[in-house]
């Protein structure tokens, strides 16, 4: 069963998604800001994190820069969740180091199509 | 004499002087052969006075020989001595020889003397032999018989002498008279040599030294300036071509004396000029030296006064202001600015410089005239300087209002967007959990939340999305974007929306639709938008998503037109169906929903992707909305910057800007855009002239000084161009420059800086031939009149009033107007009845009305109207450009109109 971390300051959004994923199949892992997200991609090992941007401590550009320096993690992918639809935004995640990208609000079927993409063939939802 | 001096005077003095001395030489000739004549005929006579001498002398010989011959004889006769008749034989032969000589003069005579000398010694030598006989008687008889031939001889030669004396005195008569008449002659011709050089010589002198004389006063007399001098007549000769030259001279004087004049009076002119702007001018020779200053100048600087005066160096003036403090030294040391200053100052930018000085902004034009001197042109913008820092300050306070207003903008749709993202999420997940455990009757609730979530979410997107682009901050980005692809994700997206008013989709897509470089989010927003439209107009109809692409000349392009078969629309609909916050109309927003924002998002997306949009739509029959977008976004991008700067603003008129400034031509476009002309705009002599030829401007903004072809140049060329000689064109000069534009044909000229209000009152000037028109103003208030009579008069239209419907057509009769303004609320005749008598009336019939009113309008009323007038505008809802742009439509079309049977 792959595990993804979810990095969402937002508790509502978290909870949401993390429910939704796990109704797919999947092991959710949480963290609420950039610090325990960095922290948490190392302990927790998961197949792939989805990083929400705007995040407390360390955002969520910086969390994935961190990521992706780590030798450890750096082969996680990472689907940054940026919640304005600019171009900007989405250059910047791509610019950190993100793998993908997906605009809030969360269009589940879309996301899971990205998730899938990513993972490592073999485990994955359903 | 005088006819004398006047032969001489025209011939030349060389022929003169040389004339003179031949005529002096000739004399000279003449007289000594006179003298020579003279002496030969004295010669003559002394060889006849000796002739006459020597016959005397051989006859006094004769008669002594023969009176020997007698003698000895004599005595021969009586001694009988040999002796004597030795001596009588030599006599005789004495006397022979006389004879002889004689006989060259007088044969006759010589002849008759030896004949009778023979006699005389034969009748002698008898006597002698008588004698010698002793016969005495016979010898004294034949003695004197002998006697008788001496007496002869004797008589003859005393006769011959008494002759040659006769004929001496003669000969010496005649030599004494003729000395004395050759010594008469020779006097006499000497004298009349002597006077006829004389009088020659006085004629050369004469006609020489008169003129020179004259001469010499009438060039003492230009000398001091008189210029009624008294010149001698201009002649073939030396003098007269030198009195033709001083002619020339004083006329030149006269010439000159003018030209001084004349440049007195174009100095006094110019300095009025000088005196008379409202700018310092200050103008400073090759040497720094000031050559002449205005009065604005020395009041700029009034604690200066005193020194500025001709003379004083640039250096100096500077260096008392720095004394007086006047100066802002700008951070440097004194010395050191006031080099830095002199050194701008001697060698100018050309651009005008902002400086504070003595309390006053001033901005410094310097600018190195052609001798190497230096111009300075001084303009207070203190005031400017003030009402600038105050908009700086209005404009960054707008400023940050609007970057409040942004972030507000942005952090407000955040927050919105947040709970709307658990609302839409959370009935999503209910949804799949009523589901899963069959609570079909949940779900549909469930579906109805997270719908209406959804259209909120929409709403919140379309008003970001609008205040990005009201913002300027929304950005394009070119990536590859493959049209089936995003067909087919257009097309499953919409699919359920189409579903639900039980609408069918078609797709009618040309096989290969290739790729594009364009903005794949908006491509995809914009048909999504269109579609989900459609869906929402049209039920139980078709929807149709035709793509094609089409190759232009500029590139592919394609072109997604989406036709449904829903409840169209009327023409005034479909024009207020792109602006923002307005739909079709109020029941529309009431029936269907929607912010009325997407359509306005929509074209200015497509208009960001290179495009437009177009609709086409009959009410009941359905619409077509059709988006064209070029294939290629960025060279797009390319093609229509360029053509930006060829053509903005509006149909006011085309004006092409020739400039090399790109400042300085992008101020002019912007000026003239914003007052609706279309400004071209050229970067320098040949692309003007190239643009000029090929776009045929309305009238031409030209500088002057230009790197490739200088203004003169383009002006000239313009001017020779039978086709552009009569646009107007508009010099950009420098100072001093406007007569030679003026004659070279331009129209009018500005002096840079220009100033837009300035530009647009020259041009409105220059292009009033053509747009002069006269209009009427029909209203009862006062204030309405004076808005729009200004509005109008700005325009270079001339504005006729009156105050009501009878005062408007009496106004009328007097002339007909171009275009009248009608206001319908009007005392004693009002609107309606006026332009009801104008229709009736075949010579006001076609004359244009638009009216102009705050009355709350009536359908009944609204459509007469609409069909007698052209144009009906409610006061305040109009803007000044649309009524403008209105009227001038009008009143072209009816110039037109009455141009076409003349024409």
């Amino acid at each position: 069963m792959a595990k993804i971390l979810v990095v969402e300051d937002n508790e509502m959004n978290l909870d949401m998604l993390s429910r939704r994923l796990a109704r797919q199949g999947f092991e959710v892992v949480a963290a609420q800001d950039g610090a325990a997200g960095i922290a948490k991609a190392a302990s927790e090992s998961p197949h792939l994190i989805l990083m929400d941007m705007s995040l407390p401590v360390v955002d969520g550009w910086e969390a994935t820069r961190r990521i992706k320096a780590d030798p450890a993690t750096r082969a996680i992918p990472v689907i940054a969740l940026t919640a304005h639809a600019m171009a900007e935004d989405r250059d910047k995640a791509m610019a950190a180091g993100c793998d993908d990208y997906d605009t809030k609000p969360i269009e589940l079927p879309r996301l899971l199509e990205k998730i899938r993409k990513l993972l490592p063939a073999g485990p994955g939802g359903a | 004499m005088e006819g004398i001096t006047g032969l001489l005077r025209r011939t030349s003095l060389a022929f003169r002087v040389g004339a003179l001395a031949a005529l002096l030489l000739l004399a000279l000739v003449v007289t000594n052969v006179v003298a020579i004549r003279q002496m030969d005929d004295n010669a003559d006579r002394v060889y006849a006075a000796t002739d006459l001498f020597d016959e005397f002398e051989a006859v006094t010989g004769a008669s002594r020989e023969f009176a020997n011959v007698r003698y000895w004889l004599a005595d021969l006769a009586l001694s009988q001595l040999t002796t004597s008749e030795k001596n009588a034989n030599e006599a005789r032969a004495s006397l022979d020889a006389y004879v002889k000589q004689i006989a060259e003069d007088d044969p006759g005579l010589a002849g008759d003397l030896t004949r009778e000398a023979d006699a005389f010694t034969a009748k002698a030598m008898e006597a002698v032999d008588a004698y010698a006989d002793n016969n005495r008687v016979v010898g004294n008889t034949l003695l004197a018989q002998a006697r008788e031939h001496s007496t002869v001889i004797q008589e003859r030669l005393a006769t011959k002498r008494n002759e040659l004396h006769a004929r001496s005195e003669t000969a010496r008569g005649l030599a004494e008279r003729g000395a004395t008449r050759a010594t008469r002659v020779s006097i006499a011709v000497g004298l009349i040599v002597a006077a006829l050089g004389l009088v020659l010589t006085l004629a050369l002198l004469r006609s020489i030294v008169g003129p020179l004389a004259r001469l010499n006063r009438a060039m003492e007399g230009l000398i001091a300036g008189r210029k009624d001098v008294d010149l001698p007549p201009a002649g073939s000769d030396e003098v007269g071509r030198m009195a033709e030259t001083l002619g020339l001279l004083k006329d030149s004087y006269g010439e000159r004396e003018r030209l001084q004049r004349e440049a007195e009076h174009q100095r006094q002119t110019i300095e009025t000029a000088i005196e008379t702007i409202s700018e310092g001018f200050v103008l400073f020779d090759e040497d720094d030296r000031l050559v002449l200053a205005n009065r604005n100048y020395r009041a700029l600087f009034p604690g200066l006064a005193d020194i500025i005066q001709p003379g004083i160096t640039f250096r100096e003036i500077l260096a008392r202001g720095l004394d007086l403090g006047m100066a802002d030294t700008e951070g440097l040391a004194p010395l050191e600015w006031l080099d830095r200053r002199v050194g701008t100052h001697r060698d100018p930018s050309g651009l005008p410089a902002e400086r504070y000085i003595d309390g006053n902004w001033l901005r410094i034009s310097e600018k190195r005239a052609p001798d190497g001197g230096i111009v300075g042109v001084f303009t207070d913008i203190t005031e400017m300087k003030r009402r600038q820092g105050e908009l700086e300050e209005a404009q960054q306070q707008a400023d940050s209002a609007n970057r409040a207003k942004s972030q507000f903008l942005a952090n407000m749709s955040h927050e919105l967007r947040t709970p709307l993202n658990a609302i839409i999420g959370y009935s999503e997940m209910l949804i799949e959990e009523a589901n899963e455990i069959k609570e079909a009757d949940f779900a549909a609730d469930l579906g109805k939340i997270r719908t209406a979530g959804k259209h909120l979410l929409g709403l919140i997107n379309d008003i970001l999305d609008f205040s990005k682009i009201e913002a300027g901050k929304m950005d394009v980005l070119v990536e590859k974007v493959d049209v089936a692809a995003l067909l087919g994700e257009v097309e499953s997206t919409i699919a359920p929306l189409i579903a639900k008013n039980g609408n069918e989709f078609r797709l009618v897509a040309d096989g290969d639709l290739g790729t594009m470089q364009s903005d794949l989010t908006k491509l995809r927003q914009n048909l999504f938008n269109l579609l989900s439209n459609a869906a929402k107009f049209t039920k139980n109809g078709t929807i149709t998503l035709t793509v094609s692409r089409q190759p232009r000349a500029d590139g592919d392009w394609l072109s997604f037109a989406v036709r449904d078969s829903g409840i169209g629309m009327t023409p005034e609909q479909m024009g207020r169906l792109f602006q923002a916050f307005s739909q079709a109309d109020a029941a529309t927003t009431r029936n269907f929903g929607g912010t009325g924002l997407g359509l306005a998002i929509t074209r200015h997306f497509c208009r960001m992707l290179g495009g437009d949009i177009a609709v086409d739509s009959e009410p009941g029959k359905g619409s077509t909305f059709t988006m064209t977008v070029p294939a290629d976004l960025s060279r797009a991008k390319e093609e229509q910057a360029a053509e930006d700067l060829l053509a903005t603003g509006g149909a006011r008129g085309t004006i092409l800007v020739i400039d090399d400034e790109r400042a300085g031509r992008e101020m002019i476009g912007n000026a003239l855009a914003q007052e609706g002309y279309t400004a071209i705009l050229a970067t320098g002599g040949r692309d003007g002239l190239r643009l000029a030829r090929e776009r045929r401007p309305d009238a031409i903004i030209l500088d002057v000084i230009m790197p490739d072809v200088d203004g003169w140049a383009v002006l000239r060329a313009l001017k020779a161009d039978p086709e552009l000689a009569r646009t107007p064109v508009i010099l950009v000069t420098m100072l001093g420059d406007r007569d030679m534009g003026l004659a070279l044909g331009a129209a009018d000229h500005l002096t840079k800086p220009i100033a837009p209000q300035d530009l647009l009152r020259v041009l409105a000037r220059v292009s009033r031939g053509k747009d002069h028109a006269d209009v009427l103003i029909v209203d009862d208030d006062e204030g309405t009149r004076d808005v729009l009579r200004r509005t109008l008069v700005r325009e270079g239209w001339s504005v006729r009033e009156a105050t009501d419907g009878a005062d408007g057509l009496r106004q009328l009769a007097a002339s007909k107007p171009a275009v009248v303004l009608l206001d319908l609320m009007m005392p004693q005749m009002n609107g309606f009845e006026m332009l009801r008598a104008m229709r009736e009336n075949p010579a006001w019939h076609d004359v244009p009305v638009v009216i102009v009113t705050s009355k709350d309008l009536g359908r009944d009323e609204l459509e007469w109207l609409r069909a007698n007038t052209v144009e009906v505008f409610q006061k305040g809802a109009y803007g000044r450009t649309e009524l403008i742009g209105s009227l001038r439509g009008m009143v072209e079309a009816a110039q037109g109109r009455h141009a076409a049977p003349g024409a």
